[in-house]
C-alpha cells in the first residue's frame, strides 16, 4: 500500500453565507480508486480543494497520511488536485510546465509523461492558451498521471474530451495504478464510464455525505421490481423505495437494499427483479423528491 | 464483454460457474488472477476480488496463498445440482404459470417436452 | 492509515524553485527591456549630442522613471497569476512568499545593477566626446543617486506583489483602492529623486526601505491566507 489515506471528521467549509460542506464526515482508502460523485453544488470540489489545501476549512478535522494538510509541505508535495484542465500557466509551454513539475513533484515519472503526451497528441511546444477545451484537460491529466502522487485528486478532468480520449485516459488510469498503486479520487458525472474502475464509491449532496460504500456493494443493493402494480406494492411495502413508474396495471419500483430471500419471494410472487445501474442508482438517490419522501 | 446490466461481479461471477459447468475450467485448474480480469477487462481489481469471495463462500474455488485461485475439486458437481434444483424452481415453475395464464392444458405441454422440443 | 509515505522532501528547496520562476520570466522581459532602454538611450545622447549647444547631464538617468514603473506591473501580474500553479504543483504559500519576495528584490537590484553599467558605459561616452557627464541635482552624488533608485526599484517589485495578491483576494474594489497607496509613494520618488540633495537622497532610500519591508511582511500575510480561486 502506497498512497495517503484521508480521514474527515465534522468537516465545515463556509464561503460568507453559504455553507458548501456541512460537517461531514469520511474515510478515503489508501491505494484505492474511489469515485466521488454528486451533483454540481454539493460540495465535491470544495472537499477536494480541502484535502489539496488549496481552500482553508472553516472547522473539523482533516488528515491527509495522518496530518492537516493546509501549509504542511510533506502532505502538499504528495498531494496532486487536477481540476478540469489543470492549474497551469497558460501562457507557458507544455515542456516547461512539465519541466517545472518534474522539479517539484518526486514520483514524477518523464517517460510517461512523454508517453501520455503522445497518446492525447500534445505538441510540448505549444502553449495551452492555444489549445481546445478537450486538450486542455488532456495536458491536465498528463499532469496528475505523470505526477505519480501518492494522493491523486481528478476533479472532472475529462470535460471537453471526446470519447475516445476520456476511454484512453481511463485505461491509461487504471494501468498506472496498477503497476505504481497509489490513492486515486476520480470525480465525474460520466459515472456509467468511470463505474467499472471504481472500488470505493462517496456520494455528496448539498453539502453532506449521503452514501460511503464500495462500488459493487451499493450496484448490487439497488434493484427493480417488476409486475403487476399490487404485487410490486406488496413486495415494496416495508423497503426504502427511490422511484416508482406504472404503464397500465404493469408497475416497477426501484427499491435500495436486497435481501436473500429477494429472489425467491420475487419469483413466487410472480414479480421479475432487475439490476440497476449505478448513474440511475446515483439520480434517484440524489433526486429531491426522493429525499423528501424517504 | 461485461454489458452494463448486472454489477460487474455478478457477471464475472456467473461466467466462471458457466465455465465450471461446461467444463471450460477443470478442476484444480487456475483461474485469472484479479490484476489480469483488470488489464483485460479495464476494470477495478476488487471487483473480480468480490466475484471470487463468493465463489469461494460456494466452495467453486478456493485460494492457494501466494499463487493465486483455483478452481475446487468436486465444484463443477456442486454447481450442477445446486442448478438442478433450481432448475424446477426458476425454470419450469414459471412455464407451468404462463401456461396456465394462456390457458394451454400441462398435457400439451408434457406431449411438446415429449416430443423433443427444440432440435 | 496514519503511516508516512514520503519521506524525504522535494528534490531542490521550494523557495529556490519558486525565486527561480520568477527571474526566468523578470530575466526574459529584462532582454527586452534593456535591449530597448539602451537603444532609446543612445539614440538620446546622440540627438542630445548632436542639438544641444552644452552637453552636461547624462540622458540615461531619465530612464529610472520607466524603471521605477516596470518592476511594479510586473509583479502585479506575476502576484495574480502564479498562485493556483504555485499551490497545485504542491509548495507551500511559505515558500511562495518568500521565493517572491527574494525574487523582487534580486530583480531591483539587478535593474540597479544594470542601471549602474548604462551610466558607466555612458559616461564613458560622455568622456571620449569631451561631455560633462552628471545625474540627479547638483548637491548629489552618483552613488547616493542610484542607491537611491535601487531602493526606489525595490519598494516597486515589493508593492508590485502587494497589490497583485490584494486584488487576487479581495478583488477588483480593493486592489484599486490599495494601488495609490502604494504608487502615491513611488511617484513622489520618481519626482524627488533627481532632484534633492545627498542628504535627502539618503533619506529617500531609507523611506523606500521602510515601505519596501512593509509591503513584502503585508504581501506574505496575504499570501498565508490566500485561497486558490474556484476555476469557473
Amino acid at each position: 500500500m502506497s498512497g495517503f489515506g484521508v480521514q474527515v471528521r465534522d468537516l465545515t467549509v463556509r464561503y460568507g453565507s453559504t455553507t458548501a460542506l456541512d460537517a461531514v464526515s469520511f474515510d478515503i482508502q489508501p491505494g484505492a480508486i474511489t469515485g466521488l460523485l454528486g451533483r454540481n453544488g454539493s460540495g465535491k470540489t470544495t472537499a477536494l480543494s480541502v484535502l489539496a489545501a488549496f481552500l482553508r476549512k472553516t472547522s473539523g478535522t482533516v488528515l491527509v497520511d495522518g496530518e492537516e494538510p493546509w501549509e504542511n509541505p510533506r502532505v502538499m508535495s504528495g498531494t496532486g488536485l487536477v481540476r478540469e484542465s489543470g492549474d497551469v500557466i497558460a501562457e507557458r509551454r507544455i515542456s516547461e510546465t512539465l519541466r517545472m513539475v518534474a522539479d517539484r513533484r518526486p514520483a514524477y515519472d518523464p517517460t510517461l509523461a512523454e508517453k501520455l503526451l503522445d497518446m492525447f497528441e500534445l505538441d510540448p511546444t505549444t502553449r495551452p492558451y492555444k489549445l481546445s477545451r478537450g486538450k486542455k484537460s488532456a495536458f491536465g491529466v498528463v499532469v496528475g498521471i505523470a505526477s505519480r502522487t501518492p494522493l491523486t485528486l481528478l476533479d472532472e478532468v475529462h470535460l471537453g474530451m471526446d470519447a475516445p480520449s476520456r476511454y484512453a485516459f481511463y485505461d491509461v488510469l487504471l494501468q498506472d495504478w496498477l503497476d505504481h498503486p497509489r490513492t486515486i479520487v476520480l470525480s465525474s458525472h460520466l459515472i456509467n464510464e468511470i463505474e467499472r474502475l471504481l472500488e470505493r464509491v462517496l456520494v455528496l449532496d448539498r453539502g453532506s455525505v449521503l452514501v460511503q460504500s464500495d462500488a459493487d456493494s451499493l450496484r448490487a443493493s439497488g434493484m427493480t421490481v417488476t409486475g403487476a402494480s399490487a404485487d410490486v406494492e406488496a413486495f415494496v411495502a416495508d423497503r426504502d423505495v427511490v422511484a416508482r413508474q406504472r404503464l397500465g396495471s404493469t408497475a416497477q419500483a426501484t427499491v435500495v437494499g436486497a435481501r436473500p430471500d429477494d429472489e425467491r419471494l420475487a419469483r413466487e410472487s410472480g414479480l421479475e427483479l432487475g439490476p440497476v445501474p449505478l448513474q440511475d442508482l446515483f439520480v434517484h438517490l440524489t433526486d429531491p423528491a426522493t429525499e423528501a419522501a424517504r | 464483454m461485461f454489458d452494463g446490466r448486472a454489477p460487474l461481479y455478478v457477471q464475472i461471477a456467473d461466467q466462471i460457474r458457466a465455465d465450471v459447468l461446461s467444463g471450460a475450467l477443470e478442476a484444480e485448474e487456475q483461474v485469472m488472477s484479479t490484476t489480469q480480469y483488470a488489464t483485460t477487462f479495464r476494470i477495478n481489481p476488487a471487483t473480480a476480488a468480490k466475484a471470487f469471495t463468493e465463489l469461494v463462500d460456494e466452495d467453486v474455488l478456493y485460494k492457494r496463498r501466494g499463487i493465486g485461485m483455483f478452481v475446487a475439486p468436486g465444484a463443477r458437481e456442486r454447481l450442477l445440482t445446486r442448478a438442478r434444483a433450481a432448475f424446477f424452481a426458476e425454470v419450469v415453475d414459471p412455464v407451468v404459470a404462463q401456461a396456465k395464464v394462456l390457458g394451454i392444458p400441462v398435457e400439451d405441454v408434457v406431449d411438446h417436452l415429449r416430443n423433443g422440443g427444440p432440435r | 492509515m496514519s503511516t508516512t509515505v514520503i519521506a524525504g522532501p522535494v528534490r531542490r528547496g521550494p523557495v529556490v524553485l519558486t525565486a527561480r520562476w520568477f527571474l526566468t520570466a523578470q530575466l526574459r522581459l529584462a532582454r527586452w527591456v534593456w535591449g530597448v532602454g539602451v537603444v532609446l538611450v543612445a539614440i538620446g545622447v546622440a540627438v542630445y549630442g548632436a542639438a544641444a549647444e552644452t552637453v552636461d547631464a547624462s540622458v540615461a538617468q531619465y530612464g529610472m522613471q520607466a524603471l521605477c514603473w516596470l518592476p511594479l506591473s510586473v509583479f502585479i501580474g506575476q502576484a495574480l497569476g502564479y498562485l493556483p500553479a504555485h499551490v497545485a504543483s504542491g509548495l507551500t504559500r511559505r515558500s511562495l512568499s518568500r521565493g517572491a519576495t527574494v525574487a523582487a528584490v534580486g530583480t531591483a537590484l539587478g535593474y540597479g545593477v544594470a542601471f549602474a553599467l548604462v551610466m558607466l558605459v555612458e559616461r564613458t561616452v560622455y568622456d571620449v566626446f569631451g561631455w560633462t557627464w552628471a545625474v540627479g541635482s547638483d548637491g548629489a552624488s552618483t552613488a547616493s543617486f542610484l542607491v537611491a533608485c535601487t531602493a526606489a526599484f525595490v519598494l516597486s517589485s515589493t508593492a508590485g506583489l502587494l497589490v497583485g495578491i490584494i486584488y487576487l483576494r479581495h478583488g477588483g474594489w480593493w486592489g484599486t483602492l490599495t494601488l495609490p497607496l502604494v504608487v502615491g509613494p513611488l511617484v513622489a520618488l520618481m519626482v524627488f529623486i533627481p532632484i534633492v540633495d545627498d542628504e535627502q537622497l539618503f533619506l529617500a532610500a531609507a523611506v523606500a526601505v521602510v515601505g519596501a519591508v512593509v509591503a513584502a511582511a503585508v504581501y506574505d500575510r496575504q499570501v498565508r491566507g490566500a485561497t486558490v480561486p474556484p476555476k469557473r
